[in-house]
């Protein structure tokens, strides 16, 4: 298991040697990165200064190699707006981000687990096709106009909790926004959960557990529930990445302090060191959730071989 | 199409779902002739005017009109032609790019390397994230939101499309055109296209849904469409500012985004219990 892992770290490695690759030449499609970064008008001399600060006047090849190298040594590069390291800026943000976005996970499965249980358990009933109503309204929802509509009925018009901002960080300031963006995860994984129990229920362990007289609780709690719980493991971790990318939108909605909102400001600003640090940093943490995922996978399904 | 929502007669549902289709299709088709406003037409003196049956409101804007007095229905008519071609020629292109390189990728294992290491990395982006990352270098508009969405697309195509091909190509018709010669460009578009069709259109159908979204939170964030031209994300964003005096303004687009969404994600149910053969036997 111990190569298995190794294998996965590797991995993740050169996802994110690609990663960075692809932002660096991502932010060099442009051909003149500096008409874009300055106002319009601006001066030869300035242009010349900012070339030459942010080493474009040197061939791309040797651009790459010094990019990959300052990245080794975690430098990202300088915000053109706030003329400070950007790893520091996006440090300064991160746990908000993630604060927010295991919030959302949270309420997500909370509600999600539930829900997709009694959904496959009551298969056809007023109380299925009810969840599963609220669930495909849910996925269709985009997350940002949830938002706006939370904050027009819960904020604006009842006043029960405020409309936006981290506030003192207490939990009033969350609830919002976390359901938002946990909303369509939400619906995924109870649609998912609810098909994956009715397959797994219909399975001849789970005949041979009724047969033997264990209690329905039981079954459904011992035996169907950790088989049919594979999937929704798999698609948690490959919604982390949906989830930070939702939390971009959602921070903008709701004057949210994370990573998700300093990105669309820097695009905002043309702010292209920080753009390219908050994609690249975003991703890496993407990547890092997945390679925990595949790890969390190894103890879930004793069945897989990891040779 | 039509067996597909015939065995469906019974599910109300699914022609519910064709039904909004329909009409969203022929409002953005018709919004000249059901609406006398023009979607830009401003009229200062009478902005933010709620819906008819509010107080305040008046049957000459039946929904409103917004910050600048532009008729509210007008721009959600004319605005649904951005959202649904946005959606069709973003499916089109991720389609016709992911369709062709899940070909090549299971046909040729040597392709096949390089294809999917591709797709690794690119599934390392958060799909949104990469679109935010082309939009700023390459900035807004409509045919680069397109690309952009339809490059961040392909990758949910290619890899159906592979493991279809990768079954299909050791079928004994496969191995009986290969050994009676038949060019390897034949065998891919005539004898493995044709087999791979079903799968491609019911993910299109969930590639159009997800454009949808992406195009409207796109501009919602002021980074898609132009705001001059009416989209529905557009006037989400502009809604924005007046959530509090003007709650039409924030709420009728957002209806319009859900319902076209939601009918498409039923109607790719309906073909994908369809299309599959092991839900079409029972």
């Amino acid at each position: 298991m111990a190569k298995y892992i190794i294998k996965r770290l590797f991995y993740a490695v050169f996802v994110l040697f690609g990663v960075a690759t692809i932002v660096f030449f991502l932010t060099r499609l442009t051909g003149d990165p500096i008409a874009i970064m300055l106002p319009d008008g601006a001066t030869d001399e300035q242009v010349a200064e900012l070339t030459a600060a942010l080493g474009l006047d040197k061939p791309l090849l040797e651009q790459y190699f010094i990019y990959l190298s300052d990245l080794l040594r975690l430098n990202f590069g300088e915000s053109l707006r706030y003329r400070s390291p950007t790893l520091g800026l996006i440090l300064e943000r991160l746990p908000a981000t993630l604060r927010l976005a295991g919030t959302a996970m949270l309420f997500a499965l909370l509600l999600a687990v539930p829900c997709g249980i009694l959904a496959a358990l009551k298969r056809g009933t007023a109380a299925d096709q009810g969840i599963m109503a609220l669930v495909m309204a849910g996925q269709a929802m985009p997350v940002f106009w949830a938002g706006i509509l939370m904050i027009m009925l819960f904020a604006v018009q009842m006043k029960w909790l405020p409309t936006g901002g981290y506030g003192d960080g207490g939990l009033r300031y969350i609830i919002l926004p976390a359901i938002a963006l946990g909303l369509h995860l939400m619906a995924l994984v109870t649609r998912l959960l609810r098909s994956s129990l009715i397959e797994v229920m219909g399975a001849d362990y789970i005949r041979t557990a009724k047969a033997k007289g264990l209690r329905a609780k039981l079954v459904v709690a011992k035996h169907a529930l950790r088989n049919s719980m594979l999937p929704v493991v798999t698609v948690v971790g490959l919604q982390m990445g949906a989830l930070l990318g939702g939390s971009v939108v959602t921070e903008t909605v709701f004057a949210w302090p994370g990573v998700g909102q300093l990105l669309v400001q820097a695009i905002t600003y043309r702010d292209f060191p920080l753009v390219q640090a908050c994609i690249t940093m975003l991703a890496a943490v993407f990547v890092f959730v997945n390679l925990a995922v595949d790890i969390i996978y190894v103890f879930v399904d004793p069945r897989i071989s990891y040779s | 199409m039509r067996k597909a929502i015939k065995r469906h007669m019974g599910s109300a549902v699914a022609w519910g779902a064709l039904g909004i289709l329909v009409v969203f299709a022929v409002c953005s088709l018709l919004a000249p002739v059901l609406t006398p406003y023009e979607a830009n037409a401003q009229d200062i003196m009478n902005r933010l005017v709620p819906p008819a049956w509010c107080a305040g409101g008046s049957l000459e804007h039946l929904l409103g009109t917004d910050e600048l007095g532009r008729d509210m229905l007008a721009r959600l008519l004319y605005g649904s032609r951005s959202s649904i071609l946005v959606g069709v020629l973003t499916a089109m292109l991720s389609g016709g790019l992911g369709v062709t390189l899940g070909l090549l990728s299971g046909y040729f294992p040597k392709a096949d390397a390089v294809i999917m290491r591709i797709a690794d990395i690119q599934l390392a982006f958060p799909s949104m994230l990469l679109a935010l990352a082309i939009v700023a270098v390459l900035g807004g508009g409509f045919f680069k939101l397109v690309m952009v969405l339809g490059i961040t697309g392909w990758v949910s195509f290619s890899r159906v499309i592979r493991s279809e091909v990768l079954s299909i190509r050791t079928s004994d018709y496969i191995l009986a055109a290969q050994t009676v010669g038949v060019g390897q460009a034949r065998i891919l578009f005539r004898h493995i296209l044709p087999n791979i069709i079903a799968p491609a259109v019911t993910i299109s159908t969930f590639q159009i849904a997800t454009a949808i979204i992406s195009e409207s939170s796109l501009s919602f964030l002021g980074l898609g469409i132009p705001p001059t031209t009416p989209t529905w994300g557009n006037m989400l964003h502009a809604g924005q500012l007046y959530m509090d005096s003007a709650w039409w303004i924030s709420l009728f687009p957002g209806i319009c985004i859900m319902l076209i969404v939601l009918s498409i994600n039923l109607l790719g149910d309906v073909l994908r219990d369809y299309m599959d053969p092991k839900t079409r036997q029972n």
